[in-house]
């Protein structure tokens, strides 16, 4: 016997890809972080799909479970986060295996940061920089005035000198070891939209006997263009 | 598996009291509380801001205890901020009931509310949704196109 199909609450539906969606926007770096565009046709290059699959209680997707004061809300918090962290892993990932240059330094400061910088050629224009954890509080305990943790809003910047680079830490999620500094010459994310509403999230969700499969996921790719256009700085840790 | 950290922000009148409270219940549950508060269980002895900062930046996630006059805590606010736009860890938010709640709470974390005299009767809800919170934000899989993706199996 074939079991009756699940009917979903459209709204409930609706309400859970939007919250996915919005939990998704504020915790990807992707747009601030490196230079980005939407796939073409002309885009013949494999791109990764980043997501999950599980399967969801029909309660939060179907109006009828949530009788008299029980309410039983349409979302599930970390969903949109897990495909932020999750292309934030694929990218930085991506930059330690394309990135050409690397040096070693045995200390981080001004001169090291500069030196390191200026070897990697005379174009070489960091816009944005991935530092690990251990060195938060040496940054920010900083004494030297040439090299400095500066906040503007919620957008954190690391200033050498006069240049100004946009930073974001490592975390228990997205780990690493060194300093990766990103020219936005490197490379460009590519993105394959959602074809209805181009959101870079897609949410598929369906029915599936007493279950609701779902499937959350973004396609991109990051392609390096100039592996000159980077720098993998290793210091040892303070810690 | 090593246990999970577990920052606890607190702020408002009573959020010391409700922290501690927190602190213990994370603990009796197998997980480590990080605190800046004395004599707390997971006390993190450190005077510094910064230094508290990268502790919470090191952690799964944090619980933010929200009592009634939270909104004016600047500490409270800077730590919450750190977590959801810096460090992007899940953050809990464990509200007492008809208090003013900060619009970052609203769009960024998961709630368990409670009652000024019944914070004691939700550890076991509490413990649930860090767990989730925690066990959801595990960064996704990424795979070449045409390749299924791993179906996760999330635990009620």
């Amino acid at each position: 016997m074939v079991e009756p199909k699940l009917t979903l609450t459209e709204s409930r539906v609706k309400k859970f890809r939007e919250n996915v969606r919005e939990e998704y926007d504020y915790t990807s770096v992707i747009k601030q972080a490196v230079s980005w565009r939407q796939a073409t046709p002309l885009d013949k290059v494999p791109f990764a799909q980043i997501g999950m699959r599980f399967f969801a209680e029909p309660d939060i997707f179907i109006d009828s479970y949530s009788a008299g004061t029980t309410y039983i809300s349409p979302e599930i918090f970390g969903v949109g986060r897990s495909i932020a962290l999750g292309e934030e892993k694929y990218l930085v990932e991506t930059l330690e295996k394309g990135i050409k240059n690397r040096r070693d330094k045995q200390s981080l400061s001004f001169e090291t940061i500069s030196q390191a910088i200026r070897e990697a050629g005379p174009s070489f224009a960091p816009s944005t920089v991935f530092i690990p954890l251990d060195f938060y509080l040496v940054l920010h305990a900083s004494k030297e005035a040439k090299v400095c943790i500066l906040y503007e809003d919620h957008d954190c910047f690391l200033f050498i000198g006069s240049t100004k680079v946009r930073v974001f830490w490592s975390n228990k999620y997205v780990p690493f070891d060194s300093l990766i500094f990103v020219d936005q010459r490197l490379g460009e994310w590519i993105v394959k939209p959602d074809p209805v509403d181009k959101h870079w999230v897609t949410v598929d969700i369906r029915p599936a006997n007493e279950k609701v499969d779902v499937i959350v996921k973004t396609v991109a790719r990051y392609s390096i263009l100039d592996p000159e256009a980077g720098l993998i700085l290793k210091v040892p840790s303070p810690k | 598996m090593p246990p999970y950290n577990v920052f606890i922000a607190y702020g408002g009148k009573h959020g010391e009291a409700v922290a501690r409270f927190v602190a213990e219940c994370l603990r009796n549950n197998g997980m480590r509380p990080r605190i800046a508060l004395p004599g707390a269980i997971g006390e993190i002895p450190l005077d510094r801001q910064e230094e508290i900062f990268e502790i919470e930046g090191r952690c799964d996630a944090i619980v933010a205890v929200y009592t009634k006059g939270t909104h004016r805590s600047v500490k409270f606010i800077g730590e919450v901020e750190r977590a959801l736009y810096r460090f992007r860890i899940p953050v809990v938010a464990f509200v007492q009931k008809r208090s003013r709640v900060l619009h970052i709470l609203n769009s960024g974390a998961t709630k368990v509310g409670f009652g000024q005299r019944q914070y004691r009767r939700k550890c076991d809800e509490l413990v649930c949704r860090v767990r989730r919170s925690i066990f959801y934000s595990r960064t996704a899989s990424h795979l070449p196109i045409g390749q299924r993706l791993p179906r996760r199996v999330f635990y009620g």
